[in-house]
């Protein structure tokens, strides 16, 4: 999946966030977008799937060339579009396993065979070093911070997504669960062939993951682009020296 | 004086009675059109016509869920297969017993004193002492159906009674009114899960009046989705020590559906547990009032009283009025209530669309969410399979009255649950455990 965002202009609450923003991710490519706290990061996220709440204003997103902007937010998951979310939704009374199962068939257009299912999510459960109390839960509700961001990578492994947004995955994690977190991500967009998108504030998670492309947001703009030499510079001189580019 | 000019007189009394006599709820209620509660004194109904839509239904019920009534009542046709402690009698041929029965009865509210002065059965159940027993009851009004129930659990008795109250195949202004009598002896346990699935021509009244003894148990769950209008008065008082209720209340409501619950629970007597959950997922127009009341008698020492309603609505057109209400005349008791009403939350629908799953399907696993806990409350597999059914249904059709065809497709999460031993029975215990703790 191509995913292409030109000149994209975005508000919320008649504020502008995204101003102009351009960004290209190619097939199976891996990106990471860096920036200070309010710079747009989350909202760029929410923009790509859908969220009612925002106002697209100018610009495009497209993906394989053609607009998504139409698309509702399901209709883009179905497309292969994912979103982990940084603070997940809890929603009482949906058990986990339920909302997972009609979330893999309205995706991936299969009534998966129950024994089939359960045998996956157990098996990144255990992956992730999750205890089966999760299964047993209503869905993020009574979950630890750390057991809503593994919550978010089993749901990215069952459905598979051809590009992925991962909005800090690494926020709120111990040590440990980074490199779990992180080593399965790789695993499952390995396995997938799956592009993404990571945005996150910490280079620790990049001790695990290999990303080709650092972008670095200011302001609901993309001030500059490069490989991984660009967080060097970025842990070395902050984001002050990105301001006002 | 025949049966005829008992059954007009007390109708005249009946109606002369006020709609809503608590002062607390003068301005909130439904008002049940006099059309249809009329058409409960109907007569010279078609006998087999009645019998062979109501065994019709039976059958499909059985066929599709494996529920086998004990008992059936359609128009003027019932039957029993004699189960143990089953009873039917015929209250037409007034005797001096018989008329004192109904005119005792008749004091309480109106909607209570029309069901005496309509119905022309009594079905009694009476539990043996110590001994374990079920009963499926199936009520129809193929014609219009006014229906009494007096339920004894004898000392030290556990009984489980399913009662599916539905419609024929309607199409003319209808109604059904039942009213159930409800005593537990000491020691004893009764669950009792009614169902409603009325189609749109039937108003339904819905009485149920109780007392529990000494450590004895009622747990109740009333699944209210069918009928045009509903009018629920519940009365359930504990008056022996140490005795316990339990009263679920679901509410899924479309089109212009119009739901009155009134249920007041008593502690009257010490160390007595009381609870009421009432939950309302309105879709559509409809409109529902709750009004949940506990009540703590002089004396009660060391009770307890919980009173929680809770509402969702689906649509901005749907309504909800939650009225939880209190009165403890006794120092030493615990007593707790809540109300919530809100629409479904933006940010919730974003997350379950950016999971692929559409508004659609979002309503209904929401919907499933709220009202899942109530469901799997329910002990036995067949009637939570049916109940379940008829929930989704009715979620994904906005339609109500029809019975379904087949277990829904999304029934393989409560199969799921269950063989992960995640049953309503565990559901249940950790409730009671978590309500002791509080």
């Amino acid at each position: 999946m191509i995913m292409e965002i030109k000149e994209l202009y975005a508000s919320m609450s008649e504020k502008e966030i995204l101003k102009g923003l351009n960004m290209r991710i190619n097939d199976g490519e891996f990106h990471v977008l860096m920036g200070p706290n309010g710079s747009g990061k989350t909202t760029l996220s929410k923009a790509i799937m859908g969220y009612p709440k925002l106002k697209i204003t100018g610009g495009e997103i497209l993906v394989d060339g053609k607009s998504i902007l139409n698309l509702t937010t399901d209709e883009r998951a179905k497309l292969g579009i994912f979103l982990q979310f940084q603070n997940p939704m809890e929603i009482e009374g949906v058990g986990f396993v339920n909302f997972l199962h009609s979330a893999n068939s309205a995706v991936n257009g299969n009534h998966a065979d129950v024994k089939e299912f359960m045998s996956e999510v157990r098996g990144m459960n255990e992956k992730l070093k999750l205890s089966g109390n999760i299964f047993k839960k209503p869905l993020n509700h009574g979950f630890s911070g750390g057991e809503k961001k593994k919550a978010e990578v089993i749901q990215m492994s069952v459905l598979k997504p051809k590009f992925a947004i991962l909005d800090e995955p690494d926020s709120g994690l111990d040590i440990d669960a980074i490199k779990t977190v992180a080593e399965n991500v790789n695993e499952i967009a390995q396995r997938n062939n799956t592009s993404i998108l990571l945005i996150t504030h910490y280079s620790r998670i990049l001790n695990y993951m290999k990303p080709q492309f650092v972008h670095v947001m200011i302001e609901g703009r993309i001030v500059a682009e490069g490989g991984i030499e660009l967080i060097k510079k970025l842990e070395a001189e902050g984001y002050e020296s990105f301001m006002h580019k | 004086m025949d049966y005829n000019d008992f059954s007009a007189k007390a109708r005249e009394y009946a109606q002369q009675l006020p709609e809503e006599s608590d002062i607390l709820y003068k301005r909130n209620f439904i008002q049940m059109p006099k059309e249809h509660l009329s058409a409960l004194s109907e007569h010279g109904h078609d006998y087999e016509a009645a019998r062979n839509e109501v065994e019709e239904i039976a059958k499909r019920i059985k066929d599709v869920f494996n529920i086998e009534f004990d008992i059936v009542v359609g128009g003027d046709y019932t039957y029993s297969n004699g189960a143990d402690g089953v009873e039917i009698t015929d209250m037409t041929g007034l005797d001096g017993e018989k008329m004192e029965y109904k005119k005792e009865r008749m004091k309480k509210n109106r909607f209570e004193a029309l069901v005496n002065a309509t119905s022309k059965r009594i079905i009694s159940i009476r539990t043996r002492k110590g001994a374990r027993s079920n009963y499926n009851m199936l009520f129809a009004n193929v014609n219009p159906l006014s229906i009494q129930v007096d339920i004894d659990a004898a000392e030290g008795s556990e009984a489980s009674i399913f009662q599916f109250c539905c419609s024929g195949n309607g199409g003319s202004v209808s109604a059904l009114a039942i009213s159930n009598d409800i005593t537990v002896g000491e020691n004893a346990k009764l669950d009792i899960v009614q169902m409603h699935n009325e189609n749109q021509d039937t108003a339904v009244v819905n009485i149920h009046t109780g007392t529990v003894r000494d450590n004895g148990f009622l747990r109740q769950h009333f699944f209210y989705t069918g009928g045009a209008y509903v009018k629920a008065i519940g009365s359930i008082e504990l008056t022996g020590n140490s005795a316990e209720s339990e009263t679920n209340e679901t509410v899924l409501g479309s089109k212009e559906q119009k739901i009155d619950v009134n249920t007041e629970i008593i502690n009257g007597s010490v160390g007595s547990l009381a609870s009421l959950e009432s939950k309302a997922a309105l879709m559509d127009y409809s409109r529902c009032i709750l009004k949940g009341f506990a009540r703590i008698k002089y004396g009660a020492v060391g009770s307890r009283s919980i009173v929680h309603e809770r509402g969702m609505l689906l649509d901005k057109t749907a309504k909800i009025d939650s009225l939880p209400g209190m009165s403890i005349a006794e120092d030493d008791v615990k007593a707790t209530h809540s109300s919530s009403a809100a629409p479904i939350d933006d940010e919730t629908l974003f997350y379950l669309g950016a999971r692929g799953i559409d508004r659609k399907s979002a309503d209904r696993l929401i919907v499933d969410g709220f009202l899942g806990n109530s469901i799997k409350k329910i002990r036995n597999p067949s009637i939570l399979r049916m109940v379940a059914a008829i929930i989704n249904g009715k979620i994904d059709t906005r339609d109500y009255g029809k019975l379904p065809a087949e277990a829904l497709e999304s029934m393989w999460l409560i199969d799921m649950d269950q063989k992960n031993e995640d049953t309503g029975e565990r559901l249940l215990q950790e409730h009671l455990k978590y309500r002791k703790q509080r």
